[in-house]
């Protein structure tokens, strides 16, 4: 017995250090709970401590970025063994990112109380909250964070649970609502499926390589790569299958096609807060995600193997397909939720096409499609923090999202229509503003690595021309706002922490496109320069 | 402001218009917006100077080769791409040069008389708050004058996207009955024509050899290896310089508009409130010429021999399609729409044929139009406001009614109908005769039917003023007031403005931009051969 | 042919006629035995492969506790027991095309790769040897998955309190 402690291991204090955010998380979702075991239901004190947390949460991941410094940090695994968890500047990134997103849910919440009570009148606009809520909310969070911060796969799988199941129950928060709990059902069953397919190829990966973690099986695949005959056909299918069945798992997080299918119904069923938080968190983890394997993938095959390039191509045309669908869907719809999720499903394909970037070019900055992405996130938080919340605030106060209830909002509400039409402007793509600034980054990757992948040009041209179909869906909403109005409808009277939100939002997304836009390149490029790759790979044994 | 005289120019209107928000009375609104557009005109005027002919020589003035000599340019980095010795600067890079300083001028002489135009807002049919309405304005002015200066291709594509959306909302909002069609389908052409040009810009840069990236305009011009990396290269499997040639003729064809692109502009024209309309076809249509002038071709020139022929034949598609629409309208504001792309259709041409002759005839033209068809627009707004109605049909004698109208309605419409004399007829002639002696195969039988053109133009023009201001006193008119005084102080800037460009074409305008537009023919001519026989024809009699 | 091997796939047959039988029975009742059949088969196969710990666990987890819930869940919430699940004939053949595609694909695959690149650690599955694995190696994913345990205990007493009036 006493051998077998002595066998076990604990971290050390400096490696928590690093893991801070994670470990404020968890204790705020505890203090949630305690504070709800005390003080009674009061769903208001919970949001605040909840707040508190996410602002904590801020400093904690701050002060993780000064200390990772330059370099990526691995740890909380006992020692010789692959890191379980890593620290790097794109994990702290995607730390605060999921933070701030946090906070500015939370305020969202809050208004959007202020607001039921200011008209107290008891319409269905979903009376969700409590201390559940919070814990569940935090717990999605948790396992987004962590889906960013590993490279071992079964992390990487618990992790992305963590996201998921509490994410079902709170797009059901709403018990009263018939199409929240059809858009829960949904979402549990597809997520169920893609989780079983996702661990499925997992086990793959696991049985090619006897390893689960990803920097391992990266080594392996190329060293297996780079010992084919050149007259064999080099292509390791269980090594495709496995990864493709671990991809499915990654898409259905994006909402990217083919596992898109969920987005709508699930966006438009959910509070709005919580569309806000799905739309947004679910898509930066996945995204995370999807460019820490790519990476390490292609890392680990410097200068491109066959198998890199299979998996660039696989996910050029997810990504082209996927934002052609969202924005071809898009057209068509009458609810503004449902727009929005589709132009969520569109912007994850325009992001996904950075993925695609898994050969950077000689003479280039190694992780320019993780820079892209980087300030492509940032901005799309603002958009879609702006957008929805300008919904939100129209939905709250008409009872439905449909677009008639948007009618002549510039005159009964300029101080919604106005931001709401710079967020949408922005998601299209227009200069001066961020979204601008967004797919320029975008595009400026794949063309600077076009010099080593030329078919990435033909991405170019679908983002572009996608960008021009997209105005359409966009500007009826603005149509709606600014160019039909009916003069019986009243004014809007709405709370001025909503206002505040969305204008600020529109504000940051202005300057961004204008005095911010080479800032934001400068600090996407550093948030990419330093991840964190394996010191020494482990040592393989290659069987005949 | 001495060095700054351009920014100021540029952004003065931005400036007005963050003033019109502030200010609390709609008068006010007004007020600033006309007074911000009228010292952007006199601060536009200040750059005379720089082109003026007396004792200089074109060399003196243009500089020896194309890109050598610009005035009141400002430069600097605004954004650095990439890192290291790969950075690249995307820089605020203004200036004037003899191609954009005319347009610059029509701008603001446009901007300024649109925005007298635009006084009456309080009476029209749709008014939504003047407040908005000045305030876009002025935003649309600066975005229009920041195209012209731009010298950076980034910047060029900014100030083309940002003139877009004030665009949108002032066809949508103080639009006709239908308003919200025309400026949707306004605005998707002309994203879908500016995203292509989005991937030309991207790979412009991306195309040059590494050391020479840049956005710079002049630079991709006349730096030799970024020229012969762009002659040779290849884009997703076909040529590289065609391809890009093809992404930004549509961009600028939608722009100008070139068949089969042209639908947007009859819808935008006739919804669009007459201020907007004047300044939709005084300035937007040119920026479409301006842009084949200042990127197609300075950049590609290795294709201009190969696209001499298509663009030709739809430049004469533009003149004669056009001229029969205009032929078969019945609403007044789509005749003379119609009208702007049968105009139009001549600027294609001169630009094709790649002559000194060609491009001066099509640039002129270019001015031309930009004089005749607003003063025609207002005209026609002139009389919408008495009637309310623009069925050609219905009208008759209107001159009876209105004389001073009447007799400036001709002058505007005689400078559109090309009579010599007047403005229209200079780029015409200098289009035409370019072209007949331009050196290929088709180039006669070319200007021969874009000489039917000129008849067809006659024809309709000739029996729109029949049917409009002769004839018999019509009892419904006979009311009319005659036009007010702030309508004329509109319209007689334009009408001898007409008259010296139809007597003095060559004191007037020619020797502001015939330097830069030859350099840029010799620019054209170093890359083709068939050209080279060419060039200068018409110059050496 | 080791006695093993014959052993293995005697067994690996009944467990498939067992999930067959699952997905094409039509009575509620017949289902949830099948699908008792197929875990508890499945089981044997690991206490076959001296995975013993994961057998037992399979028994406890699955084939006890989990096809229990499902069994009451079933019968409790269901008004359609005891009547027959009707499948179209062209869903059927949907799903039939679909599974013999990806058994036919999955079987090629593993015909032609050879084996594992790298062999795995050292197989040794003994619970201790897990116990110590967990409390060191496996420290992270054990507590995370301690907390997603919490978050989901909380949700679903959240989704089934009975609604405020």
């Amino acid at each position: 017995m006493k051998l077998l402690l002595a066998n076990t291991w604990l971290p050390t204090s400096a490696e928590l250090h690093l893991f801070s955010p994670e470990l404020v998380l968890t204790g705020t979702i505890v203090a949630v709970l305690l504070v709800a075991l005390v003080a009674g239901r009061r769903p208001q004190l919970s949001a605040m401590i909840a707040l508190l947390g996410a602002l904590l949460g801020v400093l904690a991941t701050a002060h993780v970025a000064r200390v990772v410094g330059d370099g990526g940090l691995g740890g909380l695994a006992p020692p010789g063994e692959p890191p379980m968890l890593i620290a790097d500047r794109f994990s702290v990134f995607f730390k605060l990112f999921l933070f701030v997103l946090l906070a500015a849910i939370i305020w969202l919440w809050l208004t959007g109380t202020i607001e039921r009570r200011m008209r107290a009148t008891s319409r269905p606009v979903g009376d969700v909250g409590g201390p559940e809520f919070f814990v569940l909310l935090l717990t999605s969070a948790l396992g987004m964070m962590l889906m960013v911060g590993s490279l071992n796969l079964l992390v990487i799988i618990i992790a992305m649970e963590t996201a998921s199941l509490p994410s079902y129950a709170i797009v059901a928060a709403d018990r009263r609502s018939r199409l929240g709990a059809e858009a829960a059902l949904k979402y549990v069953l597809f997520g169920a499926a893609s989780a079983a397919i996702m661990v499925y190829g997992v086990s793959l990966l696991y049985g090619r390589f006897g390893t689960l973690d990803l920097g391992a099986v990266a080594q392996a695949s190329s060293l297996w790569s780079h010992q084919q005959d050149a007259g064999a056909t080099g292509t390791d299918w269980l090594f495709c299958l496995g990864l493709a069945a671990l991809g499915v798992g990654v898409v259905f997080k994006i909402a990217a096609v083919p596992m898109h299918y969920w987005c709508p119904d699930v966006f438009e069923g959910a509070p709005i807060e919580i569309t806000t938080w799905l739309s947004i968190a679910s898509k930066a983890a996945g995204l995370g995600l999807l460019l820490r394997i790519v990476t390490t993938l292609g890392g680990a095959a410097a200068g491109g193997t066959h198998h890199t390039e299979l998996l660039a191509w696989a996910i050029g045309i997810l990504a082209a397909v996927t934002c052609t669908v969202g924005n071809l869907a898009a057209l068509r719809q009458e609810s503004v939720k449902r727009i929005l999720a589709y132009s969520s499903i569109a912007h994850a394909g325009y992001m996904m096409m950075a993925a695609a970037i898994l050969v950077a070019p000689a003479g280039t900055a190694a992780n320019v499609g993780i820079s892209a992405v980087v300030a492509y996130l940032l901005v799309y938080l603002l958009m879609n923090v702006g957008a929805f919340g300008a919904a939100a605030l129209v939905t709250w106060h008409a009872g439905t999202d449909h677009l008639s209830a948007f009618t002549g909002l510039g005159r009964r509400a300029p101080w919604i229509a106005v931001p709401l039409a710079v967020c949408l402007f922005s998601l299209v793509g227009l200069p001066p503003l961020g979204g601008f600034a967004a797919k320029w980054f975008l595009l400026v990757a794949l063309g600077t690595s076009a010099a080593a992948q030329p078919w990435l040009w033909g991405l170019v041209v679908i983002a572009v021309v996608n960008t021009a179909i997209s105005l359409y869906y966009y500007v009826r909403i603005i149509r709606q706002m600014f160019l039909t109005d009916d003069a019986t409808l009243p004014r809007l009277q709405v709370p001025f922490g909503g206002l505040a939100l969305v204008n600020v939002c529109a504000v940051v997304i202005l300057l961004i496109g204008t005095l911010w836009f080479s800032p934001l390149g400068e600090r996407a490029g550093r948030l990419a320069s330093n991840l964190y790759v394996q010191p020494t790979p482990p040592a393989l044994t290659l069987q005949p | 402001m001495e060095g700054n005289l351009l920014n100021w120019i540029i952004f003065l209107p931005t400036i007005a218009a963050v003033l019109c928000l502030i200010v609390p009375s709609n008068r006010a609104v007004k007020v600033i917006a006309i007074l911000a557009s009228g010292v952007t005109l006199a601060l536009s005027l200040g750059l005379f100077p720089h082109f003026a002919w007396w004792g200089q020589d074109a060399a003196g003035i243009f500089g020896g080769a194309y890109g050598q000599k610009l005035y009141e340019v400002t430069k600097f980095t605004w954004i650095t791409l990439g890192e290291g010795d790969n950075a690249t600067p995307i820089q605020y890079y203004v200036g004037v040069d003899g191609l954009s300083f005319p347009l610059v001028i029509l701008t603001t002489v446009i901007s300024f008389l649109a925005a007298l135009a635009s006084w009456n807002i309080e009476h029209w049919k749709v008014n939504h708050g003047v407040r908005g309405y000045f305030c876009l304005f002025l935003l649309l002015e600066t975005g229009m004058l920041g195209v012209f200066c731009a010298l950076d291709f980034f910047l060029f594509y900014i100030f083309w996207e940002v003139m877009l959306l004030p665009m949108y909302f002032l066809i949508g909002v103080w639009g006709g009955p239908r308003k919200e069609y025309a400026a949707i389908k306004f605005f998707i052409y002309t994203l879908v024509g500016s995203v292509l040009m989005l991937v030309a810009l991207l790979a412009f840069y991306f195309y040059a050899p590494v050391g020479h990236r840049t956005f710079d305009l002049l630079k991709m011009a006349t730096d030799p290896e970024i020229q012969q990396a762009f002659g040779s290269a290849t884009f997703l499997g076909w040529r590289f310089a065609p391809f890009m040639f093809i992404l930004l003729y549509v961009g600028f064809a939608i722009k100008i508009p070139v068949f089969p692109f042209h639908t947007w502009l009859p819808d935008a024209h006739v919804e669009a409130p007459t201020p907007i309309s004047m300044i939709l076809a005084g300035v937007l249509l040119k920026m479409g010429a301006y842009g084949l002038l200042r990127i197609s071709y300075p950049v590609l020139p290795m294709v201009g021999p190969e696209a001499a022929w298509p663009l030709a034949v739809l430049g004469l598609i533009n003149i004669i399609y056009g001229a029969l629409c205009a032929m078969a309208q019945t609403d007044f504001k789509r005749l003379v729409a119609y009208s702007s792309i049968s105009h139009m259709g001549y600027v294609l041409l001169g630009i094709a044929i790649m002559t000194p002759a060609g491009l001066q005839g099509a640039m002129f033209q270019v001015i031309a139009h930009g004089i005749s068809s607003p003063m025609c627009f207002f005209l026609v707004g002139v009389i919408y406001d008495r009637a309310h109605h623009r069925d050609i049909n219905r009208f008759g004698g209107l001159w009876l009614t209105m004389p001073v109208y009447g007799s400036l309605a001709t002058v505007g419409f005689f400078a559109s109908l090309g009579l010599p004399g007047l403005c229209g007829f200079i780029g015409e002639f200098w289009v035409l005769i370019a072209t007949f002696s331009a050196n290929f195969a088709w180039a006669k039988p070319a200007a021969v039917l874009a000489a039917t053109g000129v008849i067809l133009t006659a024809g309709y023009i000739l029996w729109m003023i029949q049917r409009v201001y002769l004839g018999k006193q019509r009892e419904e008119y006979k009311g009319f007031p005659e036009v007010s005084f702030r309508e004329v102080a509109i319209l007689v800037p334009l009408a001898v403005l007409a008259l010296v460009l139809g007597i003095l074409p060559e004191q007037s305008l020619f020797r502001f931009m015939n330097g830069t537009l030859n350099q840029i023919t010799d620019l054209c001519a170093r890359h083709g051969d068939m050209l080279t026989a060419a060039v200068g024809t018409f110059a050496r009699p | 042919m080791t006695g093993e091997a014959i052993a293995f796939y005697l067994l690996a047959a009944v467990v498939t006629a067992f999930a067959l039988g699952c997905v094409l029975a039509s009575n509620i009742v017949r289902m949830a035995l099948c699908l008792l059949g197929t875990l508890g088969g499945v089981a044997l196969l690991y206490f076959l492969m001296a995975a013993n710990f994961l057998g037992a666990i399979q028994l406890i987890v699955y084939a006890g506790g989990t096809l229990i819930v499902i069994v009451f869940g079933v019968m409790l919430t269901s008004r359609a027991y005891g009547t027959k699940l009707r499948v179209r004939p062209l869903e059927m053949i949907g799903a039939a095309v679909v599974t013999l595609a990806l058994l036919a694909g999955l079987t090629a695959i593993l015909v032609r790769t050879a084996g594992p690149v790298v062999s795995p650690s050292t197989p040794d599955f003994g619970v201790a040897q897990i116990g110590t694995e967990l409390l060191s190696t496996y420290l992270v994913p054990f507590e995370v998955i301690s907390v997603l345990l919490l978050a989901v205990m909380i949700g679903a007493a959240y989704l089934v309190q009975p609604e405020k009036k």
